[in-house]
C-alpha cells in the first residue's frame, strides 16, 4: 500500500471537481444515458482515493479503462468523431484524467480541459443566459487554476475568487478589442459534422393533412424583421415561403423544379415601397421570407419563378438580408407547364369536392364569382378553426369538407386549392408566417414558429396571382390579430389552465417583460453572435478604416492591446508607493507614547538608550521593563533580528 | 563630461551580470531589470489548446467561441503582469548567521520585507549549490536538488526564513546564490530572479578524536582547589548545600523539582591550564583529523572550565577560558592553512 500522499490536496480537488461538475451540467441531458452517472462514479472513485489515501489505478486498468470508455461512446454514438461523440468523449476522458492526476501538470491539463468543455457548450447554445452562466463557470475554473498555483493553499476562498473575478475583469478590454479587431474568416475551413447544427422551423416541404401540427404553437422565433419607416398593417403581414403545387390528395409538395434563377421579376408594383432588414434564425433550408411580394433578391440569394425566395446554401447560421417589398403587385407569371400543374388533381379522387366546384362553375362560370363563392361557402357552412381537428382516414379533402368540417390554415387553404382547381382556375398553395407581434422597446416585428401559416393563391387572367386567404373567412381574427386571438381559449402565454384577459394588467406586464427581454437578445444576436466577417467590415468603415488590410489589422490590435497592458501596468506597479510603515518603528512610537503619559517625553534628537537611560532614572519602577524594551528595540532594528519583534510587540503591549 | 558613452555601456552590463553571480551587500530590492520571466510548460500547452478554439470557432463560426478563446488569452497575457508583480519590490536581507561545525548544517536566516499593499503568494526559494564550484568540474553537485521553501508574505509583512546549507568542511561558507521564483497565479508563467547577499558564517572542523586532553603541564595556580564563591562569572558546576551559602546561589528549579539542594557555583578563577600544541596531534598522519583532535580539545577543556591555551603554526592564543576565548581559538582552527 503506498502512503505517499496523492498530489492534489483535498481542497484543490474539490474546486477541480466543481468546476468539472459546473461545466459538464449543461450537458447532461444531451449526453447518453450511461455518461453521467459513469463519470460522477468516476469522480467519487477519486475523492475517496484522497481522503482514504487509496492507491491510485494502475496503468493496465488506466488503458483498459480508456479502452472501454471509448469504445462504449463509439457503440452509443455509432462515431466518436463530430459533435455529439466528440463532447461524449471528452467528458468521459476528464473523468478518467481525474484518477490519474498526481502532479500540477497534470491538474492543470485538466483545469484546460475543463476550458475546453466550455467552448463545446456553446455548439448547442449561444444565447445570453449559456453566455452568463459560462461567466460564473470561468470564474470557478480560473479560481481553480489559481489554487493549483497557490503551492501553500493559503489564500481564502473569497480572495480567490475575487483574484480570479479581477483576472477576468482585465481581460475584457483586451478581449473585447481582439473580438473587434482580430480578423475574421468565412469558416468552415472543412466540413462540418452532420450534427453541428442545430434549428428548426414550423414549416415544412410537404403539407401532410390530418397530421397535427405540433410546432404551430412553438414560442422559438423564426425571425425578425426591422423596417426602415412605417410597418404594413397587419393583414398585410404575409411572409411568403414555400410554394406549394403537386398534390396526391393527402400530401402537398414543392414539385416544382427551382432550376430557373430570377434575379428580379416584374411585379408592376402599385402603392409605396416597404424597406427592411430581415434577421433570419437559422432553420438549415434554403427558404428566405420575405414580405409579399420582394422586389428583388438579397445578394445571399435568388428569386425562384414561383415568387419563392432562396438562399444558394442551407441556412445554418444567422443571416441579416435588406430587402424591398410591395404589398400591391401584379404578378402575372404562368408559364404553359406552370398552368398544368397549377390545375393538377389527383386522379379520382375528391369526387365530392370535384361535383361541389363542377356545379359552382355551371351557377356561374366567372371566376372571380367562384372564388367569392368558395369563401362564402366556408363562411357559412358550420367550418370551425380549430388546432385539434379530428384524423382524416381515406380522402381528407372530401371528408374535411363534407364531414368534419374542423381544420386550421393548411385544411383551408387545401380545400380551397382543390376547389379551384377543379373549376379550372390556377390554383397553388403558399405557405409563410402570417403576421408576428412588434416589439415597441426595440421597435421591430418578431415573427414565431406559431406564425406559421398557409394560404391560396389563385391566378386570374387580368390580375395575375392574386392571395385568396380561405382561413380569413372563417377565423378573420386569425389573419387581422394574429395567432393568439385565434387560438382556443385553453391557450395562454404563461402555460396556465387560467383564462387571462387579454387587457389585464399582468397580461400587458407580462408582454412588456417579453419584449424587453427579446429586444436584448436581439441586441446579442445582432452584434454579439452576429458579429462576422461583413459586420466588421461595416463596423470598421464606419471607424473611418476603410480598405485596412490584415495587416494593418494586426498593427492596430497589437497597438491597441499594447496600450492597454501599459495602462494595467501603471495601475499596478506605478501607484503611489505607499508610505513605508516599518513595523518596528511604530512599535516603539507607540512605546515613547506610552512613556510620555508618564511626564517622560523623547526630545526630538535623543537617541533611544539616552532616552532609556532617562527614563530608568526617572522611574526606577520601571527601570527593568524599559531596559527589556529598548534592548529588544535595538537588536530588532539595528541588529536586523526579525524574529524578536513579536517579543517586542508584547513587551511594549503590556507595558503600561 | 570626460565619460565616453561607449566605455559606459559595458560597464553597465558588467554591473547587470555581476548582481547574479557576485554577492551583494543587502538588502536587496527586486527590481523590473532583474526579474526575469517565460512561459511554462504548462502555458506552452495551453497555449496549443487555445489554438485549437480559436480554430474551431472560425470553422464553426461561433462567436461565444471566438468570445472564450479571447478571454482566456487575454487572462494568460494580464497573468504575466500579476506574475511579475508577486516579486517585484520585494526586499530581502541577510540576517546573523551561527558559525557551525563541519557536517553540521548551517542556518543562513534570510529577512524577507513586503512594504507592499498587496500580498505576495508562493514565493519558492531555492538555493543553487553549484554558485561557487566551477560547474565543468563538479558536475554531479548539480544534480543534488536544494530544499524548496515556499513562502506567503502578508501585505506589509517581513518573515524571516532559515535556509540550511549543509557543511562539509572546515573554512568559509556562504550561503551563496539564492533564487526565487513564482507562478502564481495561474501557473501559465514562470517569473524569477536571483539573490546573491554577502552572507558567509565560519565552520569549525568537526570535533573527533581519541586522544585525551594532555594535562601534563597542570599547574594548580590556587593551591587550595576550592573556587570562591561568586569568584567569577562563569558557571562551572553543582556541589551540595552547606549551612551559610547565599540564597541567590540555591538552584531553586531543582528544589522545586524536590531534589537536594544545590549551590550552583561559579568560578573566574581556572584550576586548570591546558596548552593544546601542534606537536601533540602531528602524530596523527592527516592535517584535519589533527585539526579535528584540536577542536575537540578545545570544547571539553572549556567545558571543564579550564585555561586552555592553544599554539598551531602561524597563530598562537595565550591561555583563557570563556565563550570569547572559545570562538578565537576555534576560528584560528578553521581558517588555519599550512
Amino acid at each position: 500500500m503506498t502512503t505517499r500522499p496523492l498530489f492534489p490536496s483535498l481542497s484543490s480537488l474539490k474546486w477541480l471537481m466543481a468546476t468539472l461538475v459546473l461545466v459538464i451540467l449543461p450537458h447532461i441531458f444531451r449526453l447518453a444515458w450511461w455518461i453521467p452517472p459513469v463519470f460522477f462514479a468516476l469522480l467519487l472513485w477519486r475523492y475517496l482515493m484522497t481522503c482514504q489515501q487509496w492507491r491510485l489505478p494502475g496503468t493496465a486498468l488506466q488503458l483498459i479503462l480508456v479502452v472501454f470508455m471509448s469504445l462504449s461512446v463509439y457503440l452509443s454514438y455509432g462515431t466518436i468523431f463530430g459533435r455529439d461523440a466528440g463532447v461524449a468523449l471528452i467528458v468521459v476522458m476528464c473523468g478518467l484524467k481525474l484518477l490519474e492526476i498526481n502532479s500540477p501538470r497534470d491538474a492543470l491539463l485538466l483545469c484546460f480541459l475543463s476550458y475546453f468543455l466550455i467552448i463545446t457548450n456553446f455548439l448547442y447554445s449561444q444565447t445570453l443566459p449559456t453566455a452568463l452562466y459560462m461567466g460564473i463557470v470561468m470564474l470557478v475554473a480560473t479560481a481553480t487554476l489559481i489554487s493549483l498555483s497557490d503551492e501553500n493553499n493559503r489564500l481564502p476562498i473569497r480572495q480567490r475568487l475575487r483574484l480570479s473575478a479581477t483576472l477576468l475583469i482585465q481581460a475584457l478590454p483586451i478581449m473585447l478589442v481582439l473580438f473587434i479587431l482580430f480578423p475574421r474568416v468565412a469558416g468552415p475551413f472543412w466540413s462540418l459534422p452532420k450534427d453541428a447544427h442545430s434549428g428548426i422551423t414550423g414549416l415544412s416541404d410537404n403539407i401532410s393533412l390530418g397530421n397535427i401540427s405540433q410546432l404551430s404553437l412553438s414560442d422559438e422565433i423564426a425571425f425578425r424583421v426591422k423596417f426602415d419607416s412605417e410597418m404594413p398593417p397587419p393583414e398585410q403581414r404575409y411572409w411568403r415561403g414555400p410554394v406549394l403545387w403537386w398534390t396526391n390528395g393527402r400530401d402537398w409538395k414543392s414539385g416544382f423544379q427551382k432550376s430557373t434563377i430570377v434575379k428580379q421579376i416584374n411585379l408592376h408594383p402599385t402603392g409605396k415601397p416597404f424597406d427592411y432588414t430581415v434577421t433570419l434564425e437559422p432553420h438549415n433550408k434554403r427558404w428566405l421570407f420575405a414580405l409579399e411580394l420582394p422586389a428583388f433578391a438579397p445578394p445571399q440569394g435568388y428569386i425562384s419563378p414561383d415568387y419563392q425566395m432562396l438562399a444558394f446554401i442551407p441556412v445554418h447560421q444567422r443571416m441579416r438580408y435588406r430587402l424591398r417589398s410591395y404589398t400591391n403587385y401584379r404578378a402575372k407569371l404562368l408559364t404553359p407547364l406552370q398552368r398544368r400543374l397549377a390545375l393538377q388533381l389527383p386522379y379520382r379522387k375528391h369526387p365530392r369536392a370535384r361535383a361541389l366546384a363542377a356545379q359552382w362553375r355551371q351557377d356561374n362560370p366567372q371566376p372571380e364569382a367562384i372564388v367569392q363563392r368558395a369563401l362564402r361557402h366556408f363562411n357559412q357552412a358550420p367550418f370551425t378553426y380549430t388546432y385539434t381537428p379530428p384524423l382524416l382516414l381515406n380522402d381528407p379533402i372530401d371528408e374535411f369538407l363534407f364531414e368534419t368540417r374542423q381544420g386550421f390554415c393548411e385544411h383551408y387553404a387545401a380545400a380551397f386549392t382543390i376547389l379551384m382547381r377543379a373549376a379550372g382556375i390556377p390554383a397553388r398553395i403558399v405557405t409563410g408566417y402570417l403576421g408576428g407581434s412588434v416589439n415597441p422597446i426595440g421597435n421591430y416585428l418578431i415573427v414565431r414558429q406559431r406564425d406559421a401559416h398557409a394560404w391560396s393563391e389563385v391566378w386570374l387572367q387580368d390580375k395575375g396571382w392574386v392571395r385568396v386567404e380561405p382561413t380569413g373567412a372563417i377565423a378573420p381574427e386569425r389573419v387581422e390579430q394574429g395567432i393568439d386571438t385565434a387560438l382556443p381559449t385553453e391557450f395562454n402565454p404563461l402555460g396556465l389552465e387560467i383564462n387571462w384577459d387579454r387587457d389585464s394588467l399582468p397580461v400587458k406586464m407580462w408582454q412588456q417583460l417579453r419584449n424587453s427581454w427579446d429586444t436584448i437578445n436581439n441586441g446579442w444576436n445582432q452584434w454579439v453572435l452576429g458579429y462576422g466577417p461583413a459586420r466588421q467590415k461595416q463596423l470598421l468603415n464606419r471607424l473611418g478604416l476603410e480598405g485596412i488590410n490584415w495587416h494593418g489589422m494586426a498593427m492596430l490590435l497589437m497597438f491597441i492591446i499594447t496600450c492597454l497592458l501599459l495602462s494595467y501596468a501603471a495601475w499596478m506597479f506605478l501607484r503611489p508607493q505607499l508610505i513605508v510603515r516599518d513595523p518596528v518603528q511604530q512599535i516603539y512610537r507607540r512605546f515613547c507614547k506610552k512613556l510620555a503619559r508618564h511626564g517622560l517625553h523623547r526630545h526630538p534628537n535623543e537617541g533611544p538608550l539616552t532616552y532609556a537611560a532617562r527614563a530608568s532614572a526617572a522611574r526606577p519602577e520601571y527601570a527593568a521593563s524599559i531596559q527589556q524594551i529598548i534592548e529588544l528595540y535595538v537588536q530588532t532594528r539595528y541588529r536586523s533580528k526579525i524574529e524578536t519583534l513579536p517579543q517586542l510587540r508584547t513587551a511594549v503591549r503590556l507595558f503600561q | 563630461m570626460t565619460a565616453q558613452p561607449s566605455s559606459a555601456n559595458p560597464s553597465k552590463w558588467r554591473r547587470f551580470f555581476s548582481r547574479r553571480d557576485t554577492p551583494q551587500p543587502g538588502p536587496i530590492v527586486l527590481d523590473r531589470p532583474h526579474i526575469y520571466i517565460l512561459p511554462t510548460h504548462s502555458g506552452f500547452l495551453f497555449t496549443l489548446v487555445l489554438l485549437v478554439m480559436l480554430l474551431g470557432s472560425m470553422n464553426y463560426n461561433n462567436s461565444m467561441g471566438y468570445v472564450l478563446a479571447f478571454l482566456l488569452g487575454s487572462m494568460a497575457i494580464v497573468s504575466i503582469l500579476h506574475t511579475h508583480r508577486t516579486l517585484l519590490g520585494l526586499r530581502i536581507e541577510a540576517g546573523k548567521v551561527a558559525p557551525t561545525f563541519a557536517g553540521e548544517t548551517a542556518q543562513f536566516q534570510l529577512g524577507l520585507d513586503n512594504r507592499e499593499h498587496a500580498a505576495r503568494y508562493a514565493l519558492v526559494w531555492l538555493r543553487d549549490p553549484n554558485i561557487h564550484t566551477n560547474w565543468l568540474r563538479d558536475s554531479n553537485l548539480q544534480k543534488i536538488k536544494s530544499k524548496k521553501f515556499i513562502i506567503d508574505l502578508a501585505a506589509d509583512q517581513r518573515v524571516s526564513i532559515n535556509i540550511p546549507v549543509p557543511t562539509t568542511q572546515r573554512g568559509r561558507v556562504s550561503l551563496g546564490r539564492v533564487t526565487v521564483y513564482t507562478r502564481f497565479p495561474l501557473g501559465l508563467f514562470h517569473a524569477w530572479s536571483y539573490v546573491h547577499l554577502e552572507a558567509s558564517t565560519l565552520v569549525y572542523p568537526q570535533p573527533r578524536g581519541h586522544k585525551t586532553l594532555p594535562l601534563g603541564q597542570q599547574s594548580d595556580n590556587t593551591g587550595e582547589g576550592s573556587p570562591r564563591d561568586g569568584g567569577g562569572e562563569d558557571f562551572i558546576g553543582y556541589r551540595d548545600y552547606k549551612p551559610g551559602d547565599s540564597p541567590r546561589h540555591i538552584d531553586w528549579k531543582a528544589v522545586a523539582r524536590e531534589q537536594d539542594w544545590m549551590i550552583k557555583q561559579f568560578g573566574g578563577m581556572s584550576t586548570t591550564t591546558v596548552w593544546l600544541t601542534w606537536d601533540d596531534v602531528s602524530t596523527l598522519n592527516n592535517l584535519e583529523a589533527a585539526l579535528s583532535q584540536l577542536c575537540l580539545w578545545i570544547l571539553v577543556a572549556e567545558n571543564q572550565g579550564a585555561e586552555y591555551g592553544l599554539k598551531i603554526p602561524g597563530s598562537t592564543l595565550s591561555p583563557d577560558s570563556g565563550e570569547q576565548h572559545r570562538e578565537r581559538c576555534l576560528q584560528a582552527l578553521a581558517l588555519f592553512s599550512s
